[in-house]
């Protein structure tokens, strides 16, 4: 009864806190009427502070929680020995969307692409002397065996090898440089029209 | 999906993430709350924070984690982070007393390995936890098919399909089936194909079962969770004493076997049922004790659980309590009144409460400011004279819930950012602390001094490090945090507690909705 009628007169106060955390958060709030109650010191509670605690402690250790880089104004000896080394971080990457894929990068397909045409091209040289030597055996031990079969499965073969040879020889920019000559690449023969727009510019006619 | 948030919830779920996962990931977090986007919209967002690697990383986090959440549409994958799975990062600690309670030690650790890590086969599990632990493989395994047996722990989907930018996952067909092959992997190496660059490193033989993932079944959790908060609700009654407790308890376990995790009442439970799950869990008592017991318990309620009047108790049981803390006695007094009756006048409220008309106006006042009751005017005659008016005081539970949900999201964002701000005021205080430490344990390893040179140096060494002052502020900044602490458990309950109010009262209005329905239909057939 007394709180309220003393209540009555006025507001209670505003009481101006300032809380911080990583920018300041000036707040006004208004004082409490009556005191809290006390927490319990029930042991249970106490048992899930500590888990909170370990819990909180393993976040922070582990991969997933990143600390801000605080920007120093200076460069301290301690600061390469004071940072702790976490493991990286290796999500599955099946169970994600390619799109959040980090570490895979679809741009750099040349290079392995060369690399592959120049195995295939290998490869196929190899098989095509391998065929051969096997083809010249077999004529001698079986003439039965039609050469002119074998020759066009040679030449199928070819023509599939050399369809997709074509195709991985597909005509590049770089089929158009010339190797090992004095000319500039980046050389602009302008032509004699170039300058010839300017009426009215003063220049100094050297 | 947005239309149950507000803006306090959200920003309280910023806060978790800011605490579990650093300041860049709340960045992200805020966004991905409040919206579901691309990862082209993302970016554009957070252009001028992070840099695009950054953003996967942590989205994959997310994702890891089982935050993240993601649909293919035609416009492309789209994400988005739902609160409710955030705000499942505050109620381990009281699931892990729950899991300890129930299934011991190793278990507990076991499902704080599975949170801690989002994802993780069993494998890896058990071979975390035994080296934390020091503990048996076999006990661990035993407690892995307990914890599965009892559903805490669920797969994660299976791929179905990986060739499309975003994963297919097939649908679970046994979610808590162990896998039959496990801990396999070993430190062989696995002969490589000639093929391979000569770059990539050895590959060890993997488990079979790496690719089947568990994570935490988080539903199951929470019904653990509500089926303590009955006990406790059942515990309060002091007719009761403890066998009756754990009678409760021992019934509630079998109406979960029996009923949806959501429902708000179980099916009917037999006699029999309890009295097997009592012989099977070691409660000695016999039949006739049983049916003498369960009588006590629920005469009338022919062995339905019902979970929603639980709650309902339980919610009002909070409210008032937070009526208690705030205002006093005899606005609880009131509102109990009002509960019961429904609608009443000030008049009706001073004959029945007897108090005085002064001191009933003072508090239907107060109460009305803190939105815990509600008025509504009724117009006798045309004219609205005021003189003539009636005013009706209520009580509306639900928006009483929804208020104080929005409350207790902000007090425990508060007390969170809080916390953080002590410790990071008090940072250099802290790590001379540690940096003491570490030197007084290296001085105790030492085993080239003896005795009392070793003390005298841990002497020197604590007043070198911290003064008399320091200590008194330490101690004070420990039990600073502990009460901070324990004061955002005791939030969470009470936030847990009214969101499961508002969810049961959610699916009631929905089940009275489809019955209108059903009857409109037959009534036009």
């Amino acid at each position: 009864m007394a709180a309220y009628t003393a209540l009555k007169k006025e507001p209670p106060p505003l009481y101006p806190v300032v809380y911080y955390c990583d920018i300041f958060i000036i707040g006004f709030f208004w004082a409490l009427t009556r005191d809290p109650l006390p927490l319990s010191n029930a042991k249970e509670l106490e048992y899930m502070v500590d888990i909170t605690h370990e819990l909180l402690q393993r976040f922070h250790d582990s991969p997933f929680y990143l600390e801000k880089e605080q920007k120093r104004d200076f460069r301290r000896y301690t600061d390469k020995y004071c940072s702790t080394k976490k493991d990286e971080f290796e999500p599955f990457w099946n169970r994600i969307p390619a799109e959040l894929n980090w570490k895979k990068r679809s741009k750099d397909t040349k290079p392995a692409a060369k690399k592959r045409r120049t195995e295939k091209l290998a490869t196929f040289t190899e098989e095509n002397l391998q065929r051969l030597e096997q083809a010249e055996n077999m004529d001698k031990s079986k003439e039965a065996v039609p050469p002119e079969e074998k020759d066009e499965e040679l030449e199928d073969e070819q023509e599939e090898h050399g369809i997709v040879e074509d195709d991985e020889e597909a005509i590049s920019d770089e089929d158009y440089l010339e190797g090992e000559n004095d000319y500039v690449q980046t050389y602009f023969d302008a032509g004699d029209d170039f300058d010839a727009d300017d009426d009215n510019i003063d220049e100094d006619a050297y | 999906m947005f239309r149950d948030m507000t803006t306090v919830e959200v920003d309280l779920c910023v806060a978790i993430i800011q605490e579990y996962f650093g300041h860049d990931a709340a960045l992200v977090g805020k966004i991905l709350l409040t919206n579901m986007l691309t990862f082209h919209g993302l970016i554009m967002d957070l252009k001028s924070k992070l840099s695009v690697k950054q953003i996967r990383r942590i989205m994959a986090i997310f994702e890891h984690h089982n935050i993240l959440i993601y649909t293919a549409s035609e416009r492309g994958v789209r994400y988005t982070i739902p609160i409710e799975n955030v705000l499942r990062i505050l109620r381990i600690p009281r699931s892990m007393v729950i899991v300890k309670l129930m299934y011991g030690k190793v278990a507990e650790a076991i499902f704080e390995e599975i949170f801690s890590q989002g994802k993780i086969s069993c494998s890896d599990c058990i071979r975390h936890v035994v080296e934390r632990l020091q503990c048996e493989i076999n006990e661990a395994k035993a407690k892995f098919v307990r914890l599965t047996e009892s559903q805490l722990l669920i797969k994660c989907p299976e791929i179905e399909n990986a060739e499309y930018d975003c994963p297919v996952f097939a649908p679970l067909v046994d979610p808590f089936m162990m896998p039959s092959q496990i801990l396999d992997g070993s430190d062989e190496i696995v002969p490589m194909e000639e093929n391979l660059r000569k770059r990539k490193a050895t590959i060890y033989k993997p488990d079979s079962d790496a690719n089947t993932l568990w994570s935490i079944n988080w539903p199951r959790v929470e019904r653990f969770l509500r089926d303590e908060l009955i006990v406790g609700l059942i515990s309060q009654n002091e007719l009761l004493d403890e066998t009756s407790v754990n009678l409760a308890r021992a019934v509630l376990k079998v109406g979960e076997i029996k009923a949806d995790l959501i429902a708000s009442q179980s099916n009917p439970i037999a006699v029999q049922e309890v009295s097997k799950y009592a012989r099977e869990h070691e409660i000695k008592l016999s039949r006739d004790e049983i049916e003498q017991k369960l009588s006590i318990l629920g005469k009338e309620s022919s062995g339905i659980i019902h979970y929603d009047l639980a709650f309902d108790c339980i919610c009002r049981q909070n409210i008032e309590s937070a009526i208690r803390e705030k205002l006093d006695d005899r606005s609880v007094r009131i509102f109990r009144l009002l509960c019961t009756k429904g609608y009443l006048e000030e008049e009706q409220m001073e004959k029945l409460a007897m108090l005085s008309s002064k001191e009933v106006k003072e508090i239907c006042y107060v109460l009305l400011d803190h939105n815990f009751i509600t008025i509504r005017p009724i117009h006798r005659t045309n004219d609205f004279n005021p003189v003539r008016c009636l005013y009706l005081y209520s009580v509306q539970l639900q928006q009483v819930a929804k208020s104080l949900v929005c409350l207790s999201s902000k007090a425990l964002r508060n007390v969170i950012i809080r916390r953080q701000a002590e410790a990071k005021h008090n940072e250099t205080l802290t790590d001379r602390q540690l940096k003491m430490e570490s030197v007084i344990s290296n001085i105790k390893k030492d085993t080239n001094m003896d005795e009392e040179t070793k003390n005298t140096q841990i002497a020197d060494v604590k007043e070198m490090y911290l003064t008399e002052s320091d200590i008194v502020k330490l101690d004070k900044l420990k039990r600073a945090q502990t009460a901070l602490h324990k004061a955002a458990l005791e939030l969470e309950q009470s936030l847990f507690i009214f969101q499961q109010y508002l969810l049961f009262k959610k699916s009631s209005t929905l089940q009275i909705a489809d019955k209108k329905k059903s009857r409109k239909k037959t009534e036009i057939v």
